[in-house]
């Protein structure tokens, strides 16, 4: 195993991770428009699953590089590629064997699961077996003192890897507590909001200075040189959150904090490698490879998702009440008007449409229509909410029941870079798109180079 | 026409999570209300809480945490109420007691083993010499290529 070991995991590694981000967005997306609340992530077990083979991969993603350019982590990089397999196979077998309670649960056969933990079982025995056996005879070569891109890669990989332990033992803790102690317990967005959060603040804390961090050994100081600018400019928007804001907590300046300092530490990393004087900095950064592009955007892009989720949990402003047609009233300086309420048929469905106006400042923002359906057949009510989707902020309305002394149950929902969230996640993809198109990992690419047919001498 | 829907939606009885007659008058405690429903979850369901679940039984629950804090409980009594009643499964933070304190602890255990070994490996690293020279068969080679 070597270098070159490195270079080939990598883009398999980068296309399953990018896959696998876009479908865990494109999943959160879904729960925000469909379950009628506007939540985006519920720490459900199937949601789980699907979240730690990214950290893995993630991980994999980044040791994989040392690897590749310094041969050092070798049986470490080994060990991540057994997991992040392992973890897509024990997710597949949490969410179709029914073990574990899920909103998302369907097709559950516990046949199936026996054959899906029989398939996991035999791949992971077999592939720890091997590595157990032979880990051993992988030699690192590469020496790197302690301020490093190397150790920055390694608390990246500790970071991510102990996350997703702690995401992994909460998943399955509700089956362990029942099947030793019998304990029938349920294990929640609380617990994992505090147990799981610290680690990413600390990873995006460091990231920044770990991207710039050169090969072998490093000084701090000089490191920090082109990023004090972009710390400066993070501090001044957290500032700025936290002024804005009435409420006096810190998730929002926390967020733009760190957010920003991803997003400007990324700016400061393609800076900084785009030489000192100005003349030809642009051509020299498209000249640049796109493996350090992928790096930049996909850093910028969880900036962005860190702060959209900070900023929405902190941010939104919710307003449940009884309001009778044609009334108006207030919801974070929006004047919401419920204008009508109509019964729409649709083919299988009986509707209850509002029709509601919110306007801002004298101006009409927009115009929604949420609707409430019942389908005879299936006998199941259903709410469509609806979003007018804008970059600061969606306005998410929910109607409810008509109530018994007149008027409608209506939601209000603001929620402020609701968009951000998934932006982000997609940037982050576009990032390992534009690493995965990385001229190294094309097959002969070297060979185009020397001119054929003519004499080396 | 109205009555007819109307009719539909009370069989249907899907009430959409908090409803406006749930909520309390004082906004401080209806706050706390909201909190402590985020922490607890609907027994019926898949899995949700209490705050966002649509079932009947998650607006029982709803409405009863909202008149324990009426009656003047805490936000610990609320709570011990309702394991009393439903068992800690209602809990969606478990208890750090007995066995789940292996739960809260294994996060802070497991990353302090890590750093450890990281350290470890870093300092064995640093300490490697930068090259191991060459082996007997590269020498052997070397002078080889040197004859010649």
């Amino acid at each position: 195993m070597d270098a070159a070991w490195g270079r080939w995991v990598r883009p398999w590694t980068l296309l399953a991770w990018l896959n696998l981000t876009i479908g865990i967005a494109l999943g959160s997306w879904w729960a925000y428009y469909e379950l009628g609340w506007g939540g985006f992530w519920f720490w459900d077990p199937v949601e789980n699953a699907s979240f730690m083979p990214w950290l893995i991969a993630a991980a994999l993603l980044h040791s994989a590089i040392v690897v590749e350019k310094r041969e050092a982590l070798k049986s470490w990089t080994i060990l991540l590629a057994i997991l992040a397999f392992g973890f897509s196979l024990i997710g597949a077998f949490i969410v179709r064997s029914g073990v574990l309670t899920s909103v998302h649960a369907f097709a559950n056969d516990p046949e199936r699961g026996v054959y899906l933990l029989g398939i996991t079982a035999v791949f992971m025995g077999g592939a720890l077996t091997l590595y157990a056996a032979r880990a051993g005879q992988m030699q690192a070569k590469g020496v790197f003192g302690v301020v490093s891109r190397e150790s920055a890669l390694v608390a990246n990989n500790v970071l991510l890897a102990v996350a997703t332990f702690v995401v992994f033992i909460g998943t399955i803790w509700p089956l362990v507590a029942e099947m030793i102690w019998d304990r029938k317990l349920s294990v929640g967005p609380p617990f994992f909001d505090a147990a799981f959060t610290p680690f990413m603040l600390i990873l995006a804390a460091i990231l920044p200075l770990g991207a710039l961090l050169p090969w072998k050994r490093a000084k701090l100081d000089r490191v920090m040189r082109p990023l004090w600018l972009a710390l400066i400019g993070a501090f001044l928007l957290a500032a700025l959150a936290w002024v804005v804001q009435t409420e006096r907590s810190l998730i929002a300046p926390v967020g733009a904090l760190l957010g920003a300092w991803l997003v400007f530490g990324a700016a400061a990393d393609l800076w900084t490698r785009t030489g000192s004087d100005l003349s030809g900095k642009a051509g020299r950064a498209l000249r640049l490879p796109r493996a350090d592009w992928g790096r930049v955007v996909a850093h910028a892009g969880l900036g962005v998702t860190i702060f959209g989720i900070a900023a929405m949990t902190a941010w939104q402003i919710e307003d449940i009440r009884v309001a009778q047609e044609g009334e108006t009233f207030e919801v974070g300086g929006y004047e919401v008007t419920l204008v009508d309420v109509r019964r729409v048929e649709g083919p299988n469905y009986i509707s209850t449409m509002a029709v509601l106006r919110m306007v801002k400042d004298g101006r009409e923002e927009a115009v929604l229509f949420p609707e409430k359906r019942v389908y005879p057949v299936a006998g199941m009510p259903t709410t469509e909410a609806d979003i007018d989707n804008g970059v600061f902020r969606d306005l998410y309305l929910v109607i409810g029941d008509p109530q018994q002394g007149g008027g409608w149950a209506v939601r209000t929902y603001i929620k402020p870079f609701a968009n951000w969230i998934w932006a982000g996640a997609i940037i982050m993809a576009l990032g390992g798109g534009l690493s995965l198109s990385d001229r190294r990992f094309r097959v002969a690419a070297g060979a185009r180079k020397s001119p054929a047919g003519v004499p080396a001498e | 026409m109205i009555r007819v829907l109307v009719l539909w939606l009370a069989l249907a009885g899907a009430a959409l999570a908090v409803q406006p007659d749930e909520v309390l008058d004082d906004p401080v405690l209806e706050e706390r209300a909201r909190e402590l429903s985020k922490g607890l979850r609907c027994l019926v369901c898949r899995n949700e809480s209490i705050d966002e679940s649509n079932a009947d039984l998650a607006r029982d629950l709803r409405v009863l945490v909202r008149e324990r804090l009426v009656a003047g409980d805490s936000d610990e009594e609320v709570i011990d109420f309702l394991v009393a009643r439903y068992g800690e499964y209602v809990l969606l933070n478990p208890r750090a007691t007995g066995s789940n304190l292996i739960l809260y602890v294994a996060g802070p255990v497991m990353l302090l083993a890590a750093l450890a070994i990281a350290a470890m490996y870093l300092r064995r690293r640093r300490d490697q010499p930068e090259t191991a020279g060459l082996s007997e068969a590269e020498r052997a080679r070397l002078s080889q290529l040197l004859d010649e």
